[in-house]
């Protein structure tokens, strides 16, 4: 295993959050019932005419500038040529020859430090339809054109990756670039934001690559890494043995966790592409790029900075915080409740983070409403219960969405912060203990625990601990 | 460049494999001899050198019209779904067809 080193590139589909398709007006609705969003355009009538979505081409060229690529003035749409009961022209118009944006990249943390995936270019295209097979009847398959003509964009790596997890890692960065810039929602499981991989191994040291194989379905960044994984294992093998890798399409098997052969066909596709003569060419004016480009919103880098800044956390906080954007608004949103800047910092990172860690919704999963939140961390800061305490009411919060002061309230966890309470509480526990108050006034001072855990244990650890240790200490050193 | 007439046979079988196009086999060597003489006369544009010259896709020199991202119910959805040769409630229903089989 060791002998040989992956070589990885990812090709991902974007949907554009547009509220129309790419060449015609109907809608992009995800939830509409089957087959309402079409039009003489998207399913391919004879003597209709595309017209392109000026917001699809903005959202692109936004990603693009994002993304450190060179946009190009003047790009192409092509046809893809090929026959599939999704595709009612016949063809899918993209882009081939002449992309919209060409280079750029994506900067990841890796143990060896930052690493740049290239990117060889972006291109527009429109979505094809959906199939549903077995359903309903063996023989047959049910086509749904309501996806048709919705605009994507396609991102396409060069073969920069070596491991699972760097895949992993450009897909989140740049789901999260696509994210911050509201151009895509980026939900993989709802096929918003897809990935097809290509891997081959080349032994260590070698600079040609191996045959590769394309990996398709996976629907979760975990499918991502593990299907990749999986893959360099069974190239390994069959290279080990003497064998030799075929280049071919493969199907990810979640359930199985394995890579699966489509059996595909000798003939390797020949999409026949040719300029579409119904598309003019797509002309990008320079100054709708730097009208573009000053519209930028502050991206995941930029956003961290100024949290160390403006909220002087620790840059550690900013970044996981930053990470994703609906987690950075949530941080924010939470100071915007009144709870300071450190403290929802602490909350969010570590106690809100260990819920929704093995949740791929993120902070969507988190039924504390930020103002909750706030309230929860107002009860610590004015005494009203403690910090032990408050991680209790934050995971009773967390299961039920419920507000800090009810919980507290129904739970009676209050803290005892009434000096005169804990004043009487502690009178009983000194008059109770001679021999622990001789000692202390003694010299051994170290005894004042033994005090502190019996106030506790009586008052059921509700006295609030700094007020505690004060009034114990005036009562046994006077 | 294709210059035997074998050749030019080949490629109009393939081409109508691709375009699930199918005649007589004896079709593909007439259009072989059609095919060839347009070939050959468009093959003259290939004596000019081009080199320097941007790839013409368009005959109009202007930019494509943009239109804005407004979405409406085009209305002719029943239409369109009347033209299907089968159906299966608000499904298009076509033959089971898995890619790679």
């Amino acid at each position: 295993m060791s002998s040989y080193e992956a070589v990885i590139g990812l090709e991902v589909h974007a949907q554009l959050s547009t509220e129309s398709k790419m060449f015609c007006a109907c809608s992009t609705s995800a939830g509409s019932p089957p087959n309402t969003n079409i039009c003489p355009v998207c399913t391919g009538q004879p003597g209709t005419l595309p017209v392109v979505n000026r917001r699809a081409i903005e959202m692109a060229i936004k990603a693009g500038l994002a993304l450190g690529c060179k946009i190009e003035r003047r790009s192409i749409f092509a046809r893809k040529n090929y026959f599939y009961p999704d595709l009612p022209k016949g063809y899918q118009i993209s882009q081939y020859e002449f992309p919209l944006c060409l280079g750029g990249g994506v900067t990841i943390s890796t143990e060896g430090g930052k690493k740049t995936i290239s990117l060889i270019r972006i291109h527009l295209e429109e979505d094809a339809g959906k199939l549903l097979h077995d359903y309903g009847h063996p023989d047959m398959s049910h086509v749904d054109f309501n996806r048709c003509g919705v605009p994507l964009i396609e991102i396409v790596s060069g073969p920069d990756m070596r491991s699972p997890k760097e895949a992993g890692d450009y897909l989140r960065t740049l789901r999260n670039v696509l994210v911050y810039l509201d151009v895509c929602e980026g939900n993989l499981q709802e096929g918003n934001f897809r990935c097809d991989a290509n891997v081959s191994i080349r032994p260590v040291g070698r600079k040609e690559f191996g045959t590769r194989t394309e990996m398709k379905n996976l629907n979760s960044f975990k499918a991502v890494e593990r299907s990749i994984a999986y893959e360099i294992e069974r190239q390994t093998k069959v290279l080990e043995s003497g064998g030799t890798v075929s280049q071919e399409t493969r199907l990810w098997n979640d359930v199985a966790g394995r890579t699966e052969s489509m059996r595909s066909k000798e003939e390797a596709h020949d999409y026949r592409y040719f300029p579409d003569p119904d598309l003019l060419p797509l002309i990008v004016e320079e100054d709708w790029i730097a009208r573009t480009r000053s519209g930028l919103p502050e991206l995941a880098g930029a956003k961290a900075e100024r949290f160390v800044s403006n909220y002087e956390i620790p840059r550690a906080d900013a970044l996981v915080l930053t990470d994703d954007r609906a987690l950075a608004d949530y941080f924010e949103a939470v100071i915007a409740s009144g709870a300071p800047a450190r403290k929802a910092a602490n909350w969010i990172t570590a106690e809100l983070m260990r819920e929704i860690k093995d949740d791929e919704r993120g902070i969507a999963a988190c039924p504390i409403a930020p103002a909750n939140l706030a309230g929860l961390i107002k009860l610590i800061e004015e005494g009203k219960i403690s910090g032990k305490i408050g991680k209790d009411v934050f995971e009773m919060m967390f299961k039920t969405g419920r507000a800090a002061a009810e919980i507290v309230a129904e739970l009676g966890v209050e803290q005892i912060s009434d000096s005169s309470a804990i004043e009487s509480a502690v009178d009983k526990i000194i008059a109770e203990n001679p021999k622990q108050v001789e000692q202390y006034r003694g010299g051994k001072t170290a005894v004042l625990a033994y005090f502190v855990g019996q106030v506790m244990k009586a008052t059921k650890g509700q006295a609030n601990p700094q007020m505690l240790n004060d009034i114990l200490k005036k009562k046994l050193e006077t | 460049m294709i210059k035997k007439t074998s050749d030019i046979k080949e490629v109009i079988e393939k081409t109508a494999s691709l375009a699930r196009l199918s005649f007589e086999s004896s079709g593909s060597s007439r259009f072989a001899e059609k095919v060839e003489s347009v070939l050959s006369y468009v093959a003259q544009l290939n004596e000019l050198d081009t080199s320097g010259i941007e790839p013409t896709s368009h005959a109009v020199l202007v930019g494509s019209g943009l239109r804005e991202d407004k979405a409406h119910d085009s209305g002719a959805k029943d239409l369109i779904l009347s033209a299907a040769p089968s159906r299966d409630g608000p499904f298009i229903q076509v033959p089971k067809v898995i890619e790679g089989e």
